[in-house]
């Protein structure tokens, strides 16, 4: 099947990838993670035991599904775990040719407040719009990228409104799904869902959520099932970033915002993370604060303290957490405690 | 054992003691000092007169005297995860306890003025950044960045056609934040920067590279084997913390001419050897009679060491401008050593040269993973024997089980040898 025929599908991983250059190229975003359960014993002899097991999981995902229909996989340097594994398909593409697997790149958006970074990641967005237009076999005009460029953000600053009015399960669903649609799409998807009556508000306890990347809904839900709801995050996968747009809507401008969209528990300064996300649950009226990590995810454990010191509010510490898997008592008997809660 | 020990380890131990002594003195009367990771490119600081610990260095140095105790409560008192890298923030913690962590037979480490590092990996970066948040030191990071497009057999080009094989753009970068170093070093000092005495530098580590590799290949070639290669590591360490001086090239020649004497004279770590096997992975701290056991019993030896090769083949670079130079010679260590194919080729193309019969590749629950090295060594027909370990954890090694399978293999590798 020719690329002409049909819209070509390019996974990405990683928070440092900027989807709105797919878009441009007329490609559909897919992100890949795989849910909690599947067989990830191949995976885990790739890249070992000692990784966040959300990486193992996507790498589980793309030897275990038909990879086929993907035409390309980008990832980026949003985190170790991320990086290895760009490293670990890449061996495996070159090893075992016979696996068939997409094409894959790394687009290695660096973050540091220099101009030589900046520089960096300029090239390196260069870079990826030429491996898009080899893939796709188009070249976007300025204004197809001006275009995507701009929904793009509109459709995050929708996400961010969206954020202050539901629970956290339905935004982590919100916001995992509208990555994959087209941004035009989504802003139509988000401002009818925004103009409909809110949901009223359960009876839970309020808390702010930090730590590992959350690109999907399924932890959230498990952390609101012990009697939370989750009502400002700054998680990978979350609400981190929304409100940063485009200064120009053009590859530049485009290289700038995802340059200096690298607040995350991996790349993030602590203090500054711990005061933005203070401000932001006190300003939802939360409760307390979860960091949350999973098992081998060890950015989040050098942030307690800086979370600590940031507010007064409780700080509920759940790391060391299974794949996609939530201690419920140890937050149930926390929550009681801490958040004053009826559960 | 400790008569066949290196007479060059044992001087490179004195002559560390000495300079130590001395930068805790500078340091007491007010001089501002480095406390810098190992993969930074140190010959800056020593350009512009800017003493530097080695983080690693006083690490190893700390928990071998009983000091890492002591740091890591203090890391944990001030509510950062003590064991999340344990080995990488010793030194943190004994600056926050100051003079009341003393390491004996070396002093305090002293408060540094600045400490620097690159951004690799997630925790190396957040611990930088805890000096400067929760410790009060001002922090120099450069960007990691990866190699998208590797080279093969870089070992064999990588001194002279450095610029192709590390890569122009990440060498561009890197050049760039020299420049920003140089300023804040400058203003730490108060010495300007003197582009020849980089050149001077760079030349000296260049011979001290070429010591190292003469060192290598003399080991490599050498039947029986000269030397245990523990013994190799303080003797090329110490002298590597200090590239850039003459006292470290000169250590770097010593060592070589001590090991062609031992050559010469016939010296044998086991007469009778039988097998000639690489170990690939950290020490086997918590079992450090595993080495002896299988020469005494088995006449295998080990040796290969990731220490002195890397020394061997990754530090030398010839010609261009000093900054870029010095750039390329620290930009993309962790992939030649952790990253296939830049990692695997070379461990194969080691394996081949020192002639082993097979290889022992401990792999731990830590995030390299070894996959790919273990199946790069295999295709090339070399027998590996994967000993899982977490060397976190002891309670999970069983010595003599793991001695057992161990033999088990060698016997199946040598079918006519030990017996
Ligand atoms: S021998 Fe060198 S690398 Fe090994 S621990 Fe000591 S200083 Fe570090
Ligand atoms: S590892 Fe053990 S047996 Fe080998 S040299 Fe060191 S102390 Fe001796």
């Amino acid at each position: 099947m020719s690329a002409a025929l049909r819209t070509p599908v390019i996974a990405v991983v990683g928070r440092d990838v900027p989807i709105e250059l797919i878009e441009a190229h007329g490609a559909m975003v897919r992100r890949l993670e795989l849910h909690p359960g599947s067989d990830v014993a191949e995976a885990t002899e790739i890249l070992g035991t000692g990784m966040d097991p959300a990486a193992i999981a996507v790498l589980a995902g793309v030897l275990e599904t038909d990879a086929a229909p993907l035409d390309a996989i980008v990832l980026c340097s949003d985190s170790d775990a991320t990086q290895r594994l760009f490293f670990g398909l890449r061996e495996l593409a070159r090893t075992k040719p016979e696996r068939a697997l997409p094409p894959i790149h790394l687009v290695d958006i660096v973050h540091l407040p220099r101009a030589s970074s900046l520089e960096y990641a300029r090239e390196e967005v260069g870079l990826l719009a030429a491996r898009l237009q080899a893939w796709t076999g188009r070249t976007p005009s300025a204004a197809d990228l001006a275009r995507a460029v701009r929904e793009r953000d509109l459709a995050r600053l929708l996400l961010a409104e969206m954020r202050r009015r539901v629970d956290g399960a339905t935004f982590f669903a919100w916001r995992s799904s509208v990555d994959e649609m087209p941004a035009a799409v989504a802003v139509e998807r988000l401002r009818a869902a925004l103009a409909a009556e809110p949901d009223p508000i359960p009876d839970s306890v309020p808390v702010a959520l930090t730590g590992s990347s959350q690109y999907g809904p399924e932890v959230v839900a498990a952390i609101e099932a012990c009697g939370a709801r989750v009502v400002a995050d700054d998680c990978a996968g979350g609400s981190l970033g929304l409100e940063i747009g485009a200064r120009e809507p053009s590859l530049d401008g485009l290289a700038e915002r995802y340059w200096r969209d690298g607040d995350s528990a991996h790349r993030g300064s602590a203090p500054e993370r711990a005061a933005r996300l203070a401000i932001a649950a006190e300003r939802q009226g939360a409760r307390a604060i979860v960091s949350y990590a999973r098992r081998r995810d060890d950015a989040a454990s050098w942030e307690v303290a800086a979370v600590r010191s940031a507010t007064s509010l409780p700080v509920i510490v759940l790391h060391d957490q299974e794949y996609g898997g939530v201690d419920r008592s140890l937050l149930i008997d926390a929550l009681g405690e801490k958040g004053g809660a009826r559960v | 054992m400790s008569d066949d020990r290196l007479r060059s380890a044992r001087d490179a131990l004195r002559h560390q003691r000495e300079w130590f002594a001395r930068i805790a003195a500078e340091a007491a009367a007010g001089t501002p000092i480095a406390l810098v990771n190992a993969d930074v490119p140190h010959e800056l600081f020593r350009a512009l007169d800017v003493p530097y610990v080695v983080n690693q260095w006083w690490s190893s140095v700390a928990a071998s005297r009983g000091a890492a105790q002591s740091g890591l409560d203090a890391v944990a008192r001030a509510g950062l995860p003590r064991d999340s890298e344990p080995y990488n923030l010793i030194g943190m913690g004994n600056v926050l306890n100051g003079d009341s962590d003393v390491v004996p037979g070396w002093g305090s480490l002293p408060r540094p003025a600045l400490v620097a590092t690159d951004y690799t990996g997630d925790v190396t970066r957040k611990l930088f950044e805890a000096w400067r948040d929760v410790v009060g030191v001002e922090l120099f990071a450069f960007e990691s960045v990866a190699q998208t497009a590797p080279v093969d057999e870089w070992w064999r080009f990588i001194a002279d056609d450095w610029e192709r094989v590390v890569g122009s753009r990440r060498i561009d970068l890197m050049v760039a934040e020299l420049h920003e170093l140089r300023a804040v070093l400058e203003r730490i000092s108060g010495r300007s920067y003197d582009e020849d005495r980089l050149r001077e530098m760079l030349a000296l580590g260049n011979e001290q590279a070429e010591w190292n590799r003469r060192t290598r290949d003399l080991i490599a070639s050498a039947r029986p084997l000269p030397v245990r290669v523990n013994d190799t590591i303080p003797a090329v360490m110490l002298p590597q913390w200090h590239r850039g001086t003459e006292w470290a090239r000169d250590a770097a020649r010593a060592l070589h001419d001590e090991i062609a004497e031992r050559v010469a004279d016939g010296y044998a770590v086991v007469p009778d050897e039988r097998a000639r096997l690489m170990w690939i992975g950290r020490g086997l701290w918590f079992d450090m009679d595993f080495y002896r056991h299988f020469e005494e019993h088995y006449g295998a030896v080990f040796v290969w060491s990731m220490y002195l090769s890397i020394a061997a083949d990754g530090y030398a670079r010839h010609g261009g401008e000093p900054l870029r130079a010095l750039a390329s010679r620290f930009i993309g260590f962790h992939e030649r050593l952790y990253v296939a194919p830049e990692a695997s080729d070379w461990y194969v193309a080691q394996a081949r040269q020192h002639g082993v019969d097979g290889v022992v590749h401990l792999v731990s629950d830590d995030p390299r993973g070894g996959w790919a090295i273990t199946a790069a060594l295999e295709k090339a027909g070399i027998p590996v024997f994967v000993l899982r370990a977490d060397n976190a954890d002891e309670s999970t090694y069983d010595a003599e089980e793991v001695r057992a399978q161990v033999a088990e293999w060698l016997r199946m590798l040598r079918p006519t040898g030990p017996t």
